[in-house]
């Protein structure tokens, strides 16, 4: 049997838990000497050979599919702190090999243009600082972080919630596909598992364990990216955030973070003219008030005679943007 | 030898046309009238017998066959009644014309019982082809003279009654027809005016956008905010009908039969049906074919207010006149294509209660997202100008200088008109919303800075190709109403400010 089935073999295997699994592996210092073990002195209740058909199963689409495995021996060889409890036995990836030189980013869906902006500046420095990206799947502060390394060239990798056979969300194939030929896709799931809401957990929490450092640009304080701060918090990670304004809804969880001292601030600004756009008259008066055009060129009309290129100006900077009620609003924080 | 007696016929709103022969042949009695005619031409036997015994002349007791030529095309309607009556009268000598070439007239008209002419529809496309087919003359109810009389260099001879014809035939006798009354060109739809429109003025703006540059335009807004106001108001400002449009246009309404409720001449259509029309009224249908709605719009407007609440297959079937500029209704009796060059004009409530953005809202966001795809996004890909409108507050006074009314916005839109004539004399279309993909090359070119920003918004707002080319052509009628040559980046931020509906994606990632 292969060195890599048996491996899947361990990590699939039903009737033990991790730490018991790593104990064996202490013990008998492979998967496949645990597996030449008898049934018996492994006091296991259900164990059978559908669980080495299932490993062979898992390895040989996954070959086809392009699907490494990643052990538990790889990560240490690599480099990651991987001796913590939760790290898993198998790691499934598609493209580079996992770099352990990385920085997690992660933050809200509902990004706003301010986070949009730091999320430029945070990738800038860490490219100067040679680090790997790594960031879930999902849509707002992580795809912006993903394309963005892709953009400088710099090593991204995403963490699913699911089989690297497939893509959830679907919308973002061509995100996976660029990954795949220039990054590196992870996942703690075999071909085929499909995403569940305790796969989200696992997920974070393997984000938070693969990464030295984790940095939460922009959550408010229903997000679901504080979690992951909180696991980091909990491996003993970094967890940096940047400092929003005190009454800001958005960057609420930022704040929180600070606060409870699970997070510490990052210098990061924003470039000046970015960050002249967001103090802009119009820009401010659209953060107190959504307005209609024609509220605008009221309210603005005679001071601003050109209040048609100023606001697609801003508009262009995604300081401000028509929202489905057809008023402008203001995408800061 | 058969007598032979020219008519014409039409198909959609080309005329074609048709030899009449008549033959009498021994045999019982019967009058078999051949080629493809429907119920109403085989009933022209009857109409035929009781004019020419109304006037004391025989119809004859032997076997009559009338062959309508060319006999594979179906044809349809009650104008064949005079020439086959003349036809008739030829083959059994009961006349004898005088100087008259038969293959230099044609003969259109419905008979009556009593030998009295009717009007029938389509004769304006049916004059519009004797002149084609270089007839010098068409014999026609006096009725119709009016509508004929669009068409110029043609003798037109208007008869009331079959007796007035045989005189003109054999003594060479005829009455001219009085002038009609023309209207003063003024009618209900242009005697509105935007003056009445407060508080829109960003909004007018677009609207000499769409009517310059024949674009579609799509406002969006609560209950009472205008919406219908700014649509209503649009023939006001648009240029009168060319001589070629005129014709085109009362082609259509000649063939539906409706050229009296086409008020003013020169006016543009302006066709709003009722939300509950049938998809085949408003795209065409029937058992022969006829023009729909759209096709009544030709080279005007179709406003379809609560655009929403249109049933679903008939906003779906508008798809291929936005883009073909022409509908093709099939049916068992009759395949016709009728030309669909319109503005088309929407107006929808931002939500099911209209009153979204406001506390009054009562819709929930799934609400929302339903109501909202009931028309599918191809749709609304093809509307160049999709605007939100706010609620107008009345009591805020209007600054000095800025009410905008109907003449000036007139005066802008005839002069683009004006330009765009020039720029595509030597095409086959009119307006800019028209360019294909070449035409958009050859005369839209932009320039480092322009092609630039709209890369970013191209990207940014995920546009597709037909959104891309519609940016750009309504940018291109933005630069016309500035006179100037070239597009420059103010006229592509014009552009990307017309469709809002697009930007709501724009604040997420």
């Amino acid at each position: 049997m292969k060195e890599k089935v048996a491996w899947i073999w361990l990590h699939e295997l039903k009737g033990l838990i991790l730490s018991q699994k790593k104990q064996l592996l202490e013990l008998y210092q492979t998967p496949l000497a645990i597996y030449n073990l008898p049934v018996e002195s492994l006091q296991i209740r259900g164990v059978d050979s559908l669980a080495l058909e299932y490993a062979e199963e898992i390895y040989e689409k996954s070959a086809q599919m392009g699907v490494e495995i990643f052990t538990l021996e790889d990560a240490h060889r690599a480099g990651f702190e991987a001796s913590h409890k939760l790290w898993p036995l198998v790691i499934y990836y598609r493209g580079n090999p996992p770099n352990s030189h990385s920085v997690a980013l992660i933050g809200t869906r509902d990004l706003s243009a301010m986070g949009y902006y730091f999320v430029e500046e945070i990738l800038e420095k860490m490219r100067r600082e040679d680090n790997n990206v790594y960031a879930g799947f999902a849509s707002g502060v992580e795809k912006v972080a993903l394309e963005g390394a892709l953009i400088k060239k710099m090593p991204a990798t995403a963490v699913l919630t699911h089989g690297l056979e497939t893509c959830y969300p679907k919308r973002q194939l061509r995100l996976m596909g660029k990954l795949i030929e220039h990054g590196t896709l992870i996942s703690p799931f075999p071909i085929g598992a499909t995403p569940n809401k305790y796969a989200f957990v696992m997920r974070n929490q393997l984000l938070a364990l693969m990464t030295k450092q984790t940095i939460l640009v922009e959550a408010s304080l229903t997000s679901n990216a504080l979690s992951i701060a909180q696991w980091a918090h909990m491996y003993d990670r970094t967890v940096l955030t940047i400092k929003g304004p005190p009454k800001s809804v958005k960057c609420a969880g930022n704040n929180a973070l600070l606060k409870s001292k699970i997070a510490m601030p990052i210098d990061v600004r924003l470039q000046q003219d970015i960050s002249l756009h967001f103090y802009h008259k119009v820009a401010q008066r659209l953060k107190i008030e959504p307005m209609c055009f024609d509220q605008i060129i009221q309210t603005f009309g005679t001071e601003y005679p050109d209040i048609t290129s100023l606001v697609l100006m801003l508009e262009h900077n995604r300081i401000v943007s028509l929202n489905s009620l057809g008023k402008w609003v203001y995408n800061g924080w | 030898m058969a007598s032979q007696i020219k008519t014409i016929g039409i198909n959609g709103i080309v005329g074609y046309v048709i030899d009449v022969q008549v033959k009498v042949l021994g045999g019982p009695f019967t009058m078999n009238i051949v080629g493809l005619g429907d119920a109403a031409i085989k009933e022209a036997r009857d109409r035929i017998e009781s004019a020419l015994i109304h006037l004391d002349l025989r119809f004859p007791r032997k076997k009559i066959v009338v062959n309508l030529s060319p006999s594979d095309i179906k044809k349809s309607g009650t104008s064949f009644d005079l020439p086959m009556l003349i036809g008739l009268l030829m083959e059994t000598e009961q006349i004898t014309p005088i100087d008259v070439n038969f293959n230099n007239i044609a003969f259109i008209g419905e008979v009556g019982l009593n030998g009295e002419l009717n009007h029938t529809r389509g004769i304006l496309p049916m004059v519009v082809e004797a002149k084609h087919s270089g007839f010098k003359k068409v014999v026609l109810p006096r009725d119709s003279i009016d509508e004929a009389s669009l068409v110029k260099d043609i003798e037109l001879l208007g008869f009331a009654t079959l007796h007035d014809v045989l005189l003109w035939l054999e003594k060479s006798v005829y009455q001219p027809f009085l002038e009609f009354n023309k209207t003063n060109g003024k009618t209900e739809s242009t005697k509105l005016d935007y003056s009445d429109v407060k508080g829109h003025n960003h909004i007018l703006e677009f609207v000499a956008i769409a009517a310059s540059g024949n674009h579609n335009m799509l406002l969006i807004g609560p209950p009472g905010c205008g919406k219908s106001m700014i649509a209503k108001r649009i023939p006001s400002i648009l240029p009168p009908l060319s001589d070629t449009e005129t014709l085109e246009v009362l082609a259509i309404h000649s063939v539906a039969g409706n050229l009296k409720q086409h008020h003013g001449r020169n006016d543009r259509p302006f066709r709003a049906p009722h939300y509950n029309t049938s998809s085949n009224a408003i795209i065409g249908g029937g058992n022969y074919a006829m023009p729909g709605e759209i096709s009544l719009a030709h080279n005007g407007v179709l406003f379809l207010d609560e655009m929403p609440e249109f049933s679903r297959q008939t906003i779906e079937a508008l798809r291929q006149p936005l883009e073909d500029q022409c509908v093709t209704v099939t049916r068992v009796k009759q395949t016709n294509t009728y030309p669909a060059n319109f503005i088309l004009l929407g107006a929808m409530n931002p939500c099911p209660c209209g009153y979204s953005g406001s506390s009054k809202c009562i819709c929930s966001p799934h609400e929302i997202i339903r109501y909202r795809k009931r028309i599918s996004g191809p749709v609304y890909d093809r509307i160049d100008i999709q605007k939100f409108l706010s609620s107008v507050d009345l009591f805020q006074s209007e600054p000095s200088g800025h009410a905008i009314d109907s003449r000036t916005l007139a005066t802008i839109v005839k002069r683009t008109r004006e330009i765009q004539r020039k720029r595509f004399a030597n095409e086959s279309i009119r307006t800019n919303s028209q360019m294909n993909n070449a035409q958009i090359l050859k005369y839209c070119k932009l320039d480092r800075e322009s092609t630039d920003y709209l890369r970013t918004a191209f990207e940014r707002f995920s546009f597709s190709a037909r959104a891309y080319h519609s940016i750009i052509k309504v940018a291109r009628t933005a630069a016309d109403i500035r006179q100037s040559e070239e597009i420059e980046i103010q006229d592509i931020r014009t552009a990307l400010m017309a469709r809002d509906l697009d930007k709501e994606t724009g604040g997420r990632y």
